[in-house]
């Protein structure tokens, strides 16, 4: 192909003539001082570790004032300090799931139907109580696990409206795994829930945020528990992510379901940093605006946070990058940087070596590429003249 | 007025000049012509707000393709974006000579974007491999893999030797 082909569709691009006086009509506008707003400058940089850290303390100040009411009130129930118009099963049923009263009723109805049959109070009673001690584990595995705690609830979940504390079940957390062509894949998630601004409209239940970033579907395919129960299989659709090499991270959606799930390949590794780079879309994936640099030293008490403010040249150091894949890094690790990854509302990690390596940790695979000690001690300089402790 | 004010003079003899420079970088890396004419001015009124000085012409073309660069990374990879649904806006037309061409500037979109940078400014706009690094900010080498990787991206959606 001739460069002339390229050139002769670029001559095809030019702007109309309305926007080209558009622009000469806001300049003198601008010149002539009647619009004071100017035009957007710089990137969007979010300092949303900082934001973590702050917003965290609310979440579980609030979760632990969860705890206190409802575990005060379960407290004050045993010891028949409650309202009398209010049952203790009454009061419990507030913090279950529907599945959970659904499984409840009909457990109720087998042991009326079985009190009905002995016809014997005695029976009666000896079934109700075992029910309060089931409802009192309910609602301690609602709020006091850490599953409950660090799981999705809605105060007004309920269908009637009733304030209805509902604990959601994530698929993907009970199929966790999957082959296709002979590739095993693995659910993965971040911590961004609860932590962050920047994910807390939509990671509520672990998913891919936004369908833009859903490609082509793959397959149909039937999924396992984790737990093996063949009896429990699942339909799901299985869909490449765009521009994302599908070897390595594809898009579950469970038939039923609207939300997207990322997995990762068990084992992937690309043959080099600016594969690997190119492979995950790291450019794209990552927010690209902000990061943290995280010292690694032996000592707990001793280890340092670093936050660089503008991170563009920092990203662009990264992003550039490129280096053969190595069994392992040699020397001591000076810097360990997280970029931010809404795709799964978490991080992945990059370790620096001095001597010219850098481990890169991305959605659970680990691998490690010689970049060189002049490139790894571009990035190290720079987060060391940048980074400021937070 | 227009006449009159020398820097509005200078953005007018300056848009005349690199207008199809800007708008084909800013249509080629968005995906529809609001953005692709939002990222024109942008460029154009920074342009005119910073009124920066250069020694040569070359040095306020390579300002301004770097600035186009930049809005157009804004644009794809700012938070709102990565958060919307953009295929319900317009889309970007233009009037090829065949269907080769047509075919060859589709292919070219599906490519990433940062190959997509590179494979304009060096093909299309016809900067060299050091331009083209100095601009996107990265080493010359990095280049030429994001140009070896395009070329057979579209080696093999468009199956044809380019």
């Amino acid at each position: 192909m001739k460069r002339e082909r390229f050139e002769r569709i670029e001559r095809q691009f030019a702007p109309s003539d309305e926007l080209v006086e558009q622009v000469l009509a806001k300049a003198e506008k601008l010149s002539a001082g009647e619009v004071t707003e100017k035009p957007m400058e710089g990137g969007i940089f979010m300092k949303n570790n900082i934001i973590r850290k702050s917003r965290a303390i609310p979440i579980v100040t609030a979760a632990a004032s969860l705890v206190l009411v409802f575990g005060g009130a379960a407290c004050f129930g045993k010891m028949g300090t409650e309202k009398p118009e209010v049952s203790p099963h009454e009061n419990a049923s507030e913090s279950m799931t529907v599945t959970q009263k659904q499984e409840e009723q009909a457990e109720n109805k087998e042991k009326e139907s079985t009190a009905d049959k002995s016809d014997d109070p005695q029976a009666s009673s000896a079934a109700e109580k075992p029910k309060d001690e089931s409802e009192t584990k309910s609602r301690e595995w609602v709020f006091l696990t850490e599953e409950g705690k660090d799981a999705a609830w809605h105060p007004d979940a309920g269908e009637d409206g009733s304030a209805e504390a509902a604990v959601r079940n994530i698929d993907a957390e009970v199929y966790t795994n999957f082959e296709l062509d002979g590739r095993g894949y693995h659910y993965v998630t971040g911590k961004g829930e609860n932590y962050s601004e920047l994910y807390e409209d939509y990671t509520f239940n672990r998913n891919i945020p936004n369908d833009s970033y859903i490609g082509e579907e793959l397959a149909h395919i039937d999924m396992v528990p984790w737990f093996g129960d063949a009896e429990l299989t699942k339909g799901a659709e299985v869909y490449s992510l765009r521009n994302i090499d599908s070897d390595h991270l594809l898009a579950v959606k469970f038939d039923g379901s609207e939300l997207y799930y990322l997995y990762a390949a068990d084992s992937f590794a690309a043959d080099s940093f600016e594969s690997f780079a190119e492979a995950v879309q790291l450019r794209a994936v990552t927010f690209g605006g902000e990061c943290v640099n995280r010292s690694q030293t032996y000592h707990a008490s001793r280890e340092q946070y670093l936050m660089i403010d503008d991170s563009t040249e920092f990203n662009e150091l990264v992003f550039s990058l490129s280096g053969e894949l190595v069994s392992q890094p040699t020397g001591e690790m000076a810097w360990q940087t997280f970029l931010d990854v809404p795709l799964f509302g978490g991080s992945l990690s990059f370790k620096w070596y001095a001597d010219g390596y850098v481990t890169v940790n991305a959605f659970g695979n680990e691998a490690t590429y010689n970049i060189g000690a002049d490139a790894a001690g571009q990035i190290i300089d720079h987060i060391s003249a940048n980074g400021h402790t937070i | 007025m227009r006449r009159n004010d020398p820097a509005i003079q200078d953005l007018e003899m300056t848009m005349s000049k690199y207008k199809r420079t800007v708008y084909g970088i800013a249509v080629t890396q968005l995906n529809n012509r609001h953005e692709a004419d939002d990222v024109f001015q942008e460029v154009f009124l920074l342009y005119f707000s910073k009124r920066p000085v250069f020694q040569t012409e070359e040095q306020k073309r390579a300002w301004l393709i770097r600035a186009t660069v930049n809005k157009c990374r804004q644009y794809n990879f700012g938070k709102w974006n990565l958060h919307v649904d953009r295929t319900a806006e317009p889309e970007i037309s233009a009037e090829f000579e065949s269907q080769a061409d047509k075919e060859l500037y589709a292919a070219v979109k599906e490519l990433p974007p940062k190959l997509r940078e590179a494979v304009y400014l060096h093909w299309f706009i016809g900067m060299n491999v050091g331009e083209t690094a100095d601009i996107l900010g990265v080493r010359a080498n990095t280049v030429s893999m994001r140009l070896a990787k395009a070329k057979k991206l579209l080696q093999k959606r468009l199956e044809e030797e380019i």
